[in-house]
């Protein structure tokens, strides 16, 4: 690492310090998510199905798609190839995510076998332009399922949100410019990075996160 | 909106922007950017673009001791079906199935239905 970077992240954990305490102090505890049925049902494999679409983004639910993989993956996971799954389904007469998503469990569980489902809901999506800004946001609510027996495992929601521009974001909105503008900044649709950001912090929420998978290295004996 | 759910979004970039070397389980090569371009830009990710980058990424994991991750054999085997070279699809196809046994359902019904055409 460079010095400039280092500098750079010497001054961004101060704001950080400062984002946390003011965050800390504006909301409520987070409670811890109860893992008792993703304990006992212990899933391996994950079937990611193509997210439903509440928004006119047409691409949203394939910019989710591209963004999905790694983070589940790299918690534990082994994770069914989003596009082959996409394709094998429009070869199947279900040429959309709305069609896929009504698809029976007991079907699921026949031709693809998956230890659990992932179903996800686009919320809100893209770039909406502003006054003096513009402001990139994804947002979706994912459900984890067990394949046998359709039991909820785990839920989580994914958003984060973007503002570009110098004024009138608010603290908040400065701060989180200030921590990923310098990321995706040279990008034309900050979707792609954001959703990946977004679905990130979801899996490896430290309260409500998705517990490790079992190919996920084994914690250091204490 | 639900402001407390900009903090995890924060820390992450953060730790994204810092961290140098991060290790993770796995190879991915330029798996995400193939499958964004593929439906957003196609352009930029034909079948030959994806075979070539794909199968240089594997050599690459090969050649340094990494695993090539999840879901991107498979990936590789539904580009060449699609180019309509079904030995190299087969092939990569079989390989999904060694690395990742839970695929396997769904590989042999893709792989028999294919044969059954």
């Amino acid at each position: 690492m460079t010095n400039v970077n280092r500098i750079k992240c010497v001054s961004l954990l101060k704001i950080l310090i400062i984002s946390l305490t003011v965050l800390a102090t504006g909301c409520a505890v987070q409670q811890p998510y109860d893992y008792t049925a993703l304990k006992a049902s212990n899933p391996k494999s994950i079937l990611v199905i193509p997210p439903a679409n509440q928004t006119v983004e047409v691409n949203a639910p394939y910019v989710f798609l591209s963004t999905i993989t790694v983070p589940l993956a790299e918690r534990g996971y082994y994770v069914y190839p989003v596009a082959v799954v996409d394709q094998f389904l429009k070869d199947n007469g279900l040429p959309t995510p709305a069609e896929m998503n009504s698809i029976p469990l007991d079907k699921i569980d026949e031709i693809i076998d998956p230890d659990a489902v992932l179903y996800i809901t686009i919320d809100d999506w893209g770039q909406s332009y502003r006054l003096i800004q513009s402001v990139a946001t994804v947002s979706s609510s994912w459900k984890l399922v067990d394949t046998e027996t359709g039991q909820t495992l785990w839920e989580g929601r994914a958003f984060a949100q973007q503002a570009s521009g110098d004024g009138g974001a608010g603290l908040i909105g400065m701060l989180v410019a200030a921590a990923v503008e310098q990321v995706v900044s040279s990008m034309d649709d900050k979707t792609p990075r954001l959703s990946s950001l977004a679905n990130s912090a979801t899996v490896y929420n430290p309260h409500r996160g998705l517990l490790p998978g079992p190919y996920a290295p084994k914690p250091a004996p204490k | 909106m639900n402001k407390h759910l900009w903090l995890p979004a924060i820390v992450l970039t953060f730790m994204t922007g810092c961290t140098t070397g991060h290790k993770t389980l796995y190879h991915w090569g330029e798996y995400e950017t193939l499958l964004l371009d593929m439906y957003t830009d196609p352009g930029e990710a034909d079948n030959y673009t994806q075979i070539t980058k794909i199968n240089e990424s594997i050599a690459y994991a090969e050649s340094k001791g990494l695993k090539v991750a999840p879901g991107i054999y498979a990936h590789l085997g539904m580009i060449y079906a699609k180019n309509g070279d079904m030995p190299n699809a087969i092939a990569a196809f079989e390989n999904e199935k060694k690395y990742y046994p839970e695929s396997a359902t769904f590989i042999d019904g893709m792989l028999s239905r294919a044969s059954a055409k």
